[in-house]
């Protein structure tokens, strides 16, 4: 027997008097409204309705697409539907997508309203599973769902942003019905209010850009990153005087001989390589419950393009020579910016380096790229005061970061290979005896 | 001689012999609803010339109806997958992949016709709106379906179309018809055919057929292949229905989305602006109003001042005789029959032949 409390919660709205307590036993709860007393007031019809009833959501569409356009309802309230039967047709993207009852019975409510935007996973419509004989209970769902439509426009356009991170919704079946408690609920966070009064400076506009398809997969990787690695960040420093010192003796000739400019992204992945040979949990990466090791350093190198970040990799790193690997990363970069660079360029890195130093920022950090371990920032290089051999002196300082999945590196491995990465750079003499 | 025994949704690759757009669409139906949900199926035909408009568009917006209806035989028809407007002759070959919902990805799918495509010696590729280019010219258009368990690939392949026919049919610029219809997004196009003159529809056929095979395992294709005929469905009740239902008025006109359409004509006697709201093809409401030109009564040696009195009241009549009915069904004698003027010949004066031009004006911009 249902408690009196999921009851109460289920009358909701109901005009509620001492008559339909009595009138709504146990029995005709459990029964249903077809074996209702005529006695009954027309509020508990519909709330012991909504005890069967189930809210049928906007399907999955096309991979990737997210919402998509209510187009029209083939099916109106009190309509009595075949399982299967068409109820309403979304379009998106040239993809008409049906959206089906699914099993036979009636069309209590529905919950967006045609040229709405609707998200997949947004409630489309209520709907009481079973053959239905005639058609007497149209009067009240059609009053109720009068009373939810003006809400529910308000509520349909907070849904689709709030349906996104929220895994799907509690089934129906169980104590309170999802479509009865929501409309009021979500009155309370922000309901489009009509202007205000008061004269405002300055413009109030808004713009809305869609989001293209990059920017989406990129914020689902992203996601996904926090969601599965343990990440944390370990900082160094790094005294970048010597290999400075070097570039700029040697850039010159490098550039004549090979063409190509001798930055720093090679000495860092130069650095990396050898570190990575040190720690190569930093290297690997968790496949199911196993850990997979590679023999070889693909590195991932973040280039920013028009269009978003791209990481595309340096294969077998660990075996190339500075000249090498800026000639590397100089034809992917332009590859990247033309848009000419495919998936297998992007493919299967081991690791990653990102640079924000380039655009000035000093400390951060930075996100894995998953299914890889750990990820290096290098930052701005900044005179800093610092201490050598006990005097006060003016060095370049590049802050460094490295997160790292705590599943795969423990602490004191991540700190060595920061160490280690740091003393390789602080003096490049060390990559030679390595 | 024996009947053509019934077909059956069972084997994977379907070639249509018919050219009747409404037994194609109807067969491409039934094969989606009737396969096993699990396995893939590929469909290719051909039409006799017709203009196929998506799902949820507005024929009126998208079709040049005028231009349609001069050429007798060529209708347009509402198919079922969303999209935009498309024109089918015998020059462009139609396919279609059927494969279950959770596996279907339209770009794979996109792949298989490209791989086909270029296969035939012609330098394509897919563009943004995964349609099949060659450089900058689309040489095919793509819609789709998705329903519970089944979703579908289905779109055109220009090979030697008539593309002026196509430019004139498709051409349409009803700049004061706001419509809530999917709009088309027109591009650029050019036939297989003028990139490799050898490409034939048979060959398209045998390329696509292919790749199909080879991108879902298909074995034995010569078992798989069945050729269709109108005669092997005359007993497929599904498909009879279709092919009624197809150019019944409710489905290729009444499943218009909301539109208003807002015309003047400037008459002798001044000028009417009517603002006219559809929705399901049934006109909901219809606005005119009347402004009279300063110098349209001294050029006029007939019109007595006050017939434009006289034409308010019968403008609100007319409004009234349009109401709930079918938009580009209502002719002119109809509308002045809710005014009390029965046919063209009766009565003539000035203030019925103002009602008469304006009927007869409402009855064409209708109809265009």
């Amino acid at each position: 027997m249902l408690s009196k409390q999921i009851t109460a919660v289920a009358r909701g709205k109901g005009v509620l008097g001492a008559r339909t307590i009595h009138g709504g036993t146990a029995l005709t709860m459990s029964r249903g409204w077809k074996t209702a007393s005529a006695n009954i007031k027309r509020a508990q019809f519909h709330s012991t309705n909504l005890l069967q009833a189930e809210t049928v959501k906007v399907p999955q569409m096309a991979e990737s697409i997210t919402e998509g356009t209510l187009k029209s309802w083939s099916k109106q309230v009190g309509d009595s539907v075949a399982a299967d039967e068409e109820v309403a047709t979304i379009e998106t993207d040239k993809i008409d997508v049906s959206v089906n009852a699914p099993s036979a019975g009636t069309i209590k409510e529905l919950l967006a309203n045609e040229e709405d935007t609707v998200a997949v996973g947004q409630d489309l419509f209520v709907f009481e599973p079973g053959e239905v004989s005639d058609s007497s209970p149209t009067p009240p769902p059609k009053e109720d769902s009068k009373e939810d439509k003006p809400k529910e426009e308000k509520s349909t356009e907070e849904k689709p942003k709030e349906d996104e991170p929220k895994k799907p919704e509690p089934s129906e079946k169980p104590a309170p019905p999802p479509p009865e408690s929501k409309p009021p609920k979500k009155e309370a966070p922000k309901p489009a209010e009509p202007k205000s009064a008061a004269p405002v400076a300055g413009s109030r506009n808004e713009t809305r850009v869609k989001m293209n398809r990059m920017r989406l997969r990129i914020a689902e990787r992203l996601k996904e990153s926090q969601n599965a690695a343990a990440s944390l960040t370990t900082f160094n420093e790094i005294d970048m005087s010597s290999l400075m010192d070097m570039r700029k003796r040697y850039k010159d000739a490098v550039l004549k001989e090979h063409d190509v400019k001798l930055g720093f992204m090679s000495a860092f992945a130069k650095a990396c390589s050898l570190a990575l040979k040190e720690i190569p949990a930093a290297n690997a990466y968790i496949d199911g419950d196993e850990i997979v090791y590679h023999d070889f350093v693909d590195l991932s190198v973040a280039v920013a393009t028009p269009k978003g970040l791209v990481t595309p990799v340096v294969r077998n790193a660990e075996g190339m020579n500075f000249v090498e690997i800026e000639k590397e990363i100089a034809a992917l970069g332009k590859k990247a910016r033309d848009g000419k660079l495919t998936l297998e360029d992007m493919a299967g890195g081991t690791f990653t380096i990102s640079n924000g130093g380039v655009f000035g920022s000093l400390y951060g950090t930075p996100i894995i790229n998953l299914p890889q371990t750990a990820v290096l920032g290098m930052h701005a290089i900044k005179e800093k005061p610092v201490v050598v051999d006990g005097q006060i002196i003016i060095r370049p300082i590049m802050i460094v970061a490295l997160t790292y999945d705590h599943r795969m590196l423990d602490g004191r491995e991540a700190v060595t290979f920061l160490v280690r990465v740091k003393e390789y750079l602080e003096d490049p003499r060390k990559m030679l005896l390595a | 001689m024996p009947s053509s025994p019934n077909l059956i949704p069972t084997h994977s690759i379907y070639l249509s012999k018919s050219t009747n757009p409404y037994f194609n669409l109807s067969l491409e139906d039934w094969l989606f609803r009737h396969k096993a949900p699990n396995e893939p199926l590929l469909l290719l035909y051909r039409d006799d010339p017709c203009v196929v408009i998506g799902r949820n568009q507005n024929p009126w917006k998208e079709v040049n109806l005028p231009a349609l209806r001069v050429r007798e035989g060529v209708p347009f028809i509402r198919r079922r997958s969303g999209g935009g407007t498309v024109y089918h002759d015998l020059g462009n070959t139609n396919f279609s992949i059927h494969l279950p919902r959770t596996s279907f990805d339209r770009h794979m799918t996109a792949q298989v016709v490209l791989r086909a495509v270029c296969s035939l010696g012609i330098d394509a590729t897919v563009n943004d709106r995964n349609d099949i280019c060659v450089g900058k010219e689309k040489v095919s258009g793509s819609a789709y379906k998705i329903v519970s368990q089944r979703a579908y690939h289905h779109g055109t392949m220009l090979i030697s179309t008539q593309l002026n026919t196509l430019g004139d049919l498709l051409h349409n610029t009803k700049d004061t018809m706001e419509t809530k219809g999917v709009a088309s997004v027109r591009s650029p196009v050019r036939n297989l055919q003028q990139f490799n003159r050898g490409v034939t529809h048979e060959a398209f056929v045998d390329a696509v057929v292919h790749e199909f095979s080879k991108e879902y395992g298909i074995r034995n294709v010569d078992g798989e292949v069945q050729i269709v005929s109108e005669a092997s469905c005359r007993d497929i009740e599904y498909i009879q229905n279709g092919m009624s239902e197809l150019p019944s008025w409710e489905w290729a006109y009444g499943q218009t989305p909301e539109f208003t359409y807002t015309v003047s004509q400037a008459f002798e006697w001044g000028t009417v602006t009517a603002k006219i709201r559809s929705k399901h093809g049934i006109i909901l409401d219809c606005a005119c109003s009347l402004s009279v030109a300063d110098d349209s009564v001294s050029s006029m040696s007939a019109i007595q001042p006050g017939v434009v009195d006289s034409l308010n009241p019968q403008l609100k009549d007319i409004e009234r005789a349009l109401l709930n009915r079918r938009y580009g069904f209502v002719s002119a004698i109809e509308i002045l029959k809710g005014l009390g003027i029965n046919g063209m010949d009766d009565e003539t004066g000035s203030g019925v032949r103002a009602a008469k031009d304006i009927a007869l004006w409402l009855e064409r911009i209708m109809n265009s």
